[in-house]
Protein backbone atom coordinates (compact mmCIF):
# COMPACT_ATOMS: atom_id res chain seq x y z
CA UNK A 1 0.00 0.00 0.00
CA UNK A 2 1.26 3.43 -0.95
CA UNK A 3 1.79 5.76 1.92
CA UNK A 4 -0.29 8.93 2.04
CA UNK A 5 1.48 12.08 0.83
CA UNK A 6 1.36 13.67 4.30
CA UNK A 7 2.72 10.59 6.10
CA UNK A 8 4.75 10.38 8.22
CA UNK A 9 3.19 13.43 9.85
CA UNK A 10 5.35 16.44 10.59
CA UNK A 11 5.57 17.52 14.19
CA UNK A 12 3.24 20.44 13.45
CA UNK A 13 0.59 18.25 11.80
CA UNK A 14 0.84 15.73 14.59
CA UNK A 15 0.20 18.27 17.31
CA UNK A 16 -2.65 19.91 15.38
CA UNK A 17 -4.46 16.59 14.87
CA UNK A 18 -3.95 15.59 18.50
CA UNK A 19 -5.23 18.99 19.69
CA UNK A 20 -8.32 18.74 17.49
CA UNK A 21 -9.62 15.65 19.28
CA UNK A 22 -11.66 18.39 20.91
CA UNK A 23 -13.23 21.24 18.87
CA UNK A 24 -11.03 24.37 18.76
CA UNK A 25 -10.62 27.55 16.70
CA UNK A 26 -7.34 28.64 15.10
CA UNK A 27 -5.68 30.60 17.88
CA UNK A 28 -6.89 28.09 20.49
CA UNK A 29 -5.17 25.31 18.52
CA UNK A 30 -1.89 27.20 18.81
CA UNK A 31 -2.39 27.67 22.57
CA UNK A 32 -3.37 24.03 23.08
CA UNK A 33 -0.30 22.84 21.15
CA UNK A 34 1.92 25.11 23.20
CA UNK A 35 0.53 23.62 26.41
CA UNK A 36 0.68 20.03 25.11
CA UNK A 37 4.33 20.44 24.12
CA UNK A 38 5.30 22.17 27.39
CA UNK A 39 6.04 25.35 25.47
CA UNK A 40 8.35 23.63 22.98
CA UNK A 41 6.16 24.03 19.88
CA UNK A 42 4.74 27.43 19.00
CA UNK A 43 2.98 27.24 15.64
CA UNK A 44 3.13 30.48 13.62
CA UNK A 45 -0.02 31.95 12.06
CA UNK A 46 0.89 31.25 8.43
CA UNK A 47 1.94 27.69 9.17
CA UNK A 48 -1.27 26.92 11.03
CA UNK A 49 -3.39 28.56 8.32
CA UNK A 50 -1.78 26.43 5.62
CA UNK A 51 -1.94 23.26 7.71
CA UNK A 52 -5.67 23.70 8.37
CA UNK A 53 -6.33 24.24 4.63
CA UNK A 54 -4.43 21.04 3.92
CA UNK A 55 -6.14 18.98 6.61
CA UNK A 56 -9.57 20.18 5.44
CA UNK A 57 -8.69 19.21 1.86
CA UNK A 58 -7.89 15.65 2.94
CA UNK A 59 -10.98 15.56 5.14
CA UNK A 60 -8.92 14.74 8.24
CA UNK A 61 -10.60 17.63 10.05
CA UNK A 62 -13.98 19.35 9.55
CA UNK A 63 -15.64 22.63 10.39
CA UNK A 64 -18.04 22.46 13.30
CA UNK A 65 -20.89 24.94 13.69
CA UNK A 66 -20.22 27.48 16.45
CA UNK A 67 -21.78 30.57 18.02
CA UNK A 68 -18.71 32.67 17.24
CA UNK A 69 -19.35 34.04 13.75
CA UNK A 70 -15.85 35.49 13.42
CA UNK A 71 -13.87 32.38 14.24
CA UNK A 72 -14.13 28.99 12.60
CA UNK A 73 -14.02 25.95 14.84
CA UNK A 74 -12.53 22.63 13.71
CA UNK A 75 -12.59 19.03 14.89
CA UNK A 76 -10.84 15.83 13.81
CA UNK A 77 -12.78 13.34 11.61
CA UNK A 78 -12.84 9.54 11.73
CA UNK A 79 -10.36 9.55 8.86
CA UNK A 80 -8.12 11.84 10.88
CA UNK A 81 -8.36 9.49 13.85
CA UNK A 82 -7.37 6.57 11.60
CA UNK A 83 -4.29 8.51 10.52
CA UNK A 84 -3.40 9.04 14.18
CA UNK A 85 -3.82 5.28 14.72
CA UNK A 86 -1.40 4.54 11.85
CA UNK A 87 1.10 7.01 13.29
CA UNK A 88 0.66 5.54 16.77
CA UNK A 89 1.50 2.04 15.49
CA UNK A 90 4.58 3.46 13.73
CA UNK A 91 5.73 5.16 16.92
CA UNK A 92 5.05 2.06 19.03
CA UNK A 93 7.12 0.01 16.63
CA UNK A 94 10.02 2.48 16.75
CA UNK A 95 9.69 2.62 20.54
CA UNK A 96 9.88 -1.18 20.71
CA UNK A 97 13.08 -1.04 18.66
CA UNK A 98 14.50 1.49 21.12
CA UNK A 99 13.67 -0.72 24.06
CA UNK A 100 14.80 -3.89 22.30
CA UNK A 101 18.11 -2.15 21.66
CA UNK A 102 18.58 -1.31 25.30
CA UNK A 103 17.75 -4.89 26.35
CA UNK A 104 20.40 -6.21 23.98
CA UNK A 105 22.96 -3.95 25.57
CA UNK A 106 22.08 -5.18 29.01
CA UNK A 107 22.23 -8.83 27.99
CA UNK B 1 3.88 60.65 6.56
CA UNK B 2 5.97 59.68 3.60
CA UNK B 3 5.05 58.13 0.29
CA UNK B 4 7.40 56.08 -1.86
CA UNK B 5 7.00 54.42 -5.19
CA UNK B 6 9.15 51.36 -5.59
CA UNK B 7 8.95 48.25 -7.71
CA UNK B 8 10.36 44.96 -6.57
CA UNK B 9 11.08 41.90 -8.58
CA UNK B 10 11.31 39.67 -5.56
CA UNK B 11 9.09 39.44 -2.47
CA UNK B 12 11.99 38.61 -0.16
CA UNK B 13 13.90 41.74 -1.22
CA UNK B 14 10.74 43.74 -0.67
CA UNK B 15 10.37 42.30 2.84
CA UNK B 16 13.99 43.18 3.68
CA UNK B 17 13.53 46.73 2.42
CA UNK B 18 10.35 47.20 4.48
CA UNK B 19 12.12 45.95 7.61
CA UNK B 20 15.04 48.31 6.94
CA UNK B 21 12.53 51.16 6.74
CA UNK B 22 11.15 50.03 10.13
CA UNK B 23 14.65 50.13 11.60
CA UNK B 24 14.94 53.72 10.35
CA UNK B 25 11.69 54.52 12.15
CA UNK B 26 9.32 54.35 9.18
CA UNK B 27 6.39 51.99 9.61
CA UNK B 28 4.34 50.83 6.64
CA UNK B 29 0.73 52.06 6.82
CA UNK B 30 -0.55 50.81 3.50
CA UNK B 31 0.39 49.77 -0.03
CA UNK B 32 -1.74 50.31 -3.10
CA UNK B 33 -1.95 48.34 -6.32
CA UNK B 34 0.57 50.68 -8.02
CA UNK B 35 3.24 49.96 -5.40
CA UNK B 36 2.97 53.30 -3.67
CA UNK B 37 4.01 52.64 -0.09
CA UNK B 38 2.73 54.97 2.62
CA UNK B 39 4.90 55.17 5.73
CA UNK B 40 4.36 56.77 9.11
CA UNK B 41 6.97 57.77 11.71
CA UNK B 42 7.25 55.29 14.55
CA UNK B 43 9.43 55.02 17.64
CA UNK B 44 8.72 51.31 18.07
CA UNK B 45 11.61 49.57 16.35
CA UNK B 46 10.77 46.18 17.85
CA UNK B 47 8.18 45.67 15.13
CA UNK B 48 8.60 43.24 12.31
CA UNK B 49 7.03 43.04 8.87
CA UNK B 50 6.38 39.84 6.96
CA UNK B 51 4.95 39.00 3.56
CA UNK B 52 2.62 36.15 2.77
CA UNK B 53 1.59 35.07 -0.72
CA UNK B 54 -2.15 34.37 -0.89
CA UNK B 55 -5.12 35.23 -3.08
CA UNK B 56 -8.68 34.25 -2.39
CA UNK B 57 -11.60 32.72 -4.24
CA UNK B 58 -14.14 34.70 -2.22
CA UNK B 59 -14.34 37.88 -0.18
CA UNK B 60 -15.45 35.79 2.80
CA UNK B 61 -12.30 33.65 2.63
CA UNK B 62 -10.19 36.82 2.55
CA UNK B 63 -11.94 38.21 5.64
CA UNK B 64 -11.51 34.89 7.45
CA UNK B 65 -7.81 34.83 6.55
CA UNK B 66 -7.35 38.33 7.99
CA UNK B 67 -9.29 37.47 11.17
CA UNK B 68 -7.21 34.30 11.59
CA UNK B 69 -3.89 36.19 11.54
CA UNK B 70 -5.30 39.06 13.64
CA UNK B 71 -5.91 36.56 16.48
CA UNK B 72 -2.16 35.93 16.51
CA UNK B 73 -1.45 39.65 16.88
CA UNK B 74 -0.59 40.39 13.24
CA UNK B 75 -1.88 43.62 11.71
CA UNK B 76 -2.81 43.62 8.03
CA UNK B 77 -1.15 46.69 6.50
CA UNK B 78 -1.37 45.92 2.81
CA UNK B 79 -2.76 43.61 0.18
CA UNK B 80 -6.19 42.95 -1.23
CA UNK B 81 -8.18 39.89 -2.17
CA UNK B 82 -6.46 39.71 -5.58
CA UNK B 83 -3.08 41.25 -4.82
CA UNK B 84 -1.46 37.88 -3.92
CA UNK B 85 1.07 39.58 -1.63
CA UNK B 86 -0.23 40.22 1.88
CA UNK B 87 1.65 42.56 4.21
CA UNK B 88 1.63 41.73 7.91
CA UNK B 89 3.01 43.81 10.75
CA UNK B 90 3.73 42.40 14.18
CA UNK B 91 4.05 45.19 16.75
CA UNK B 92 5.42 42.99 19.53
CA UNK B 93 8.12 40.98 17.77
CA UNK B 94 6.94 38.02 19.87
CA UNK B 95 6.37 35.87 16.80
CA UNK B 96 8.97 37.03 14.36
CA UNK B 97 7.92 34.80 11.48
CA UNK B 98 4.69 33.81 9.74
CA UNK B 99 6.03 30.29 9.32
CA UNK B 100 7.32 27.96 11.98
CA UNK B 101 8.16 24.78 10.10
CA UNK B 102 9.92 23.74 6.92
CA UNK B 103 6.95 22.38 5.03
CA UNK B 104 5.06 25.68 5.31
CA UNK B 105 8.12 27.65 4.13
CA UNK B 106 8.39 25.23 1.20
CA UNK B 107 4.75 25.86 0.33
CA UNK B 108 5.31 29.62 0.53
CA UNK B 109 8.05 29.39 -2.12
CA UNK B 110 5.84 27.13 -4.20
CA UNK B 111 3.03 29.71 -4.14
CA UNK B 112 5.46 32.50 -5.10
CA UNK B 113 6.86 30.41 -7.96
CA UNK B 114 3.35 29.70 -9.28
CA UNK B 115 2.18 33.29 -9.13
CA UNK B 116 5.26 34.69 -10.91
CA UNK B 117 4.90 31.87 -13.44
CA UNK B 118 1.33 33.03 -14.07
CA UNK B 119 2.55 36.62 -14.58
CA UNK B 120 5.15 35.35 -17.06
CA UNK B 121 2.46 33.44 -19.01
CA UNK B 122 0.31 36.54 -19.08
CA UNK B 123 3.21 38.61 -20.43
CA UNK B 124 3.87 35.92 -23.03
CA UNK B 125 0.24 36.10 -24.11
CA UNK B 126 0.48 39.91 -24.46
CA UNK B 127 3.71 39.50 -26.43
CA UNK B 128 1.93 37.24 -28.93
CA UNK B 129 -1.02 39.60 -29.18
CA UNK B 130 1.08 42.65 -30.05
CA UNK B 131 3.77 40.97 -32.12
CA UNK B 132 4.59 42.60 -35.47
CA UNK B 133 8.35 42.34 -35.88
CA UNK B 134 11.27 41.64 -33.57
CA UNK B 135 12.79 45.14 -33.72
CA UNK B 136 9.89 46.43 -31.61
CA UNK B 137 11.45 44.55 -28.68
CA UNK B 138 14.93 46.05 -29.02
CA UNK B 139 14.19 49.58 -30.14
CA UNK B 140 11.44 51.54 -28.41
CA UNK B 141 11.15 53.85 -31.44
CA UNK B 142 10.19 50.91 -33.63
CA UNK B 143 7.34 50.13 -31.29
CA UNK B 144 5.52 53.27 -32.49
CA UNK B 145 3.44 52.44 -35.54
CA UNK B 146 1.90 55.81 -36.47
CA UNK B 147 3.09 56.48 -40.05
CA UNK B 148 5.48 59.41 -40.23
CA UNK B 149 5.30 60.05 -36.47
CA UNK B 150 8.94 61.09 -36.16
CA UNK B 151 8.61 63.70 -38.95
CA UNK B 152 5.70 65.46 -37.26
CA UNK B 153 6.15 68.66 -35.27
CA UNK B 154 4.60 70.56 -32.38
CA UNK B 155 1.06 69.70 -31.33
CA UNK B 156 0.61 67.05 -34.06
CA UNK B 157 3.67 65.20 -32.83
CA UNK B 158 2.94 65.39 -29.12
CA UNK B 159 -0.71 64.36 -29.36
CA UNK B 160 0.12 61.36 -31.56
CA UNK B 161 3.18 60.51 -29.48
CA UNK B 162 1.42 60.64 -26.11
CA UNK B 163 -1.56 58.74 -27.46
CA UNK B 164 0.57 55.89 -28.71
CA UNK B 165 3.08 55.73 -25.85
CA UNK B 166 1.13 53.27 -23.66
CA UNK B 167 0.73 50.94 -26.64
CA UNK B 168 4.37 51.30 -27.64
CA UNK B 169 5.53 50.52 -24.12
CA UNK B 170 3.35 47.43 -24.08
CA UNK B 171 4.75 46.29 -27.45
CA UNK B 172 8.32 46.98 -26.37
CA UNK B 173 8.15 45.81 -22.77
CA UNK B 174 6.03 42.66 -22.75
CA UNK B 175 8.81 40.18 -23.66
CA UNK B 176 11.14 41.79 -21.11
CA UNK B 177 8.47 41.53 -18.42
CA UNK B 178 7.94 37.92 -19.42
CA UNK B 179 11.67 37.29 -19.06
CA UNK B 180 11.82 39.00 -15.67
CA UNK B 181 8.79 37.19 -14.23
CA UNK B 182 10.01 33.93 -15.73
CA UNK B 183 13.37 34.29 -14.00
CA UNK B 184 11.82 35.16 -10.64
CA UNK B 185 9.46 32.22 -10.98
CA UNK B 186 12.42 29.92 -11.65
CA UNK B 187 14.39 31.37 -8.71
CA UNK B 188 11.43 30.72 -6.41
CA UNK B 189 11.04 27.26 -7.91
CA UNK B 190 14.67 26.43 -7.09
CA UNK B 191 14.26 27.76 -3.55
CA UNK B 192 11.14 25.59 -3.25
CA UNK B 193 12.98 22.51 -4.53
CA UNK B 194 15.92 23.21 -2.23
CA UNK B 195 13.67 23.50 0.82
CA UNK B 196 11.88 20.30 -0.22
CA UNK B 197 15.20 18.50 -0.57
CA UNK B 198 16.32 19.74 2.86
CA UNK B 199 13.16 18.26 4.29
CA UNK B 200 13.71 14.90 2.60
CA UNK B 201 17.26 14.83 3.92
CA UNK B 202 15.97 15.26 7.42
CA UNK B 203 13.51 12.38 7.35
Amino acid sequence: MKRHKLLPLTETMHYILLALRKPLHGYAIMQEVETMSNGEVRIAAGTLYGAIENLLKYNWIVLVPSDDSRRKVYRITDEGLEILEIEKRRFMHILSLYEGGFNDEKA
Amino acid sequence: MMKKLKLFSDAQKEERWLNNMLQKGWQLKRVNAFHVYTFEKTSNKEQILRLDCQSFTSEQKFQEYKAFFADFGWIHVGGSRYSTLQYWLNPTNKDDSLFSDHSSITQYFQRLSKIYGAYACFALFITFCVFQNTTQFTNLKDAYYTPGLWDKNGYDFWSAFLFETPFAITRFGSPWLMLMFGLISLTMYFKYKKEEQNQLDRT
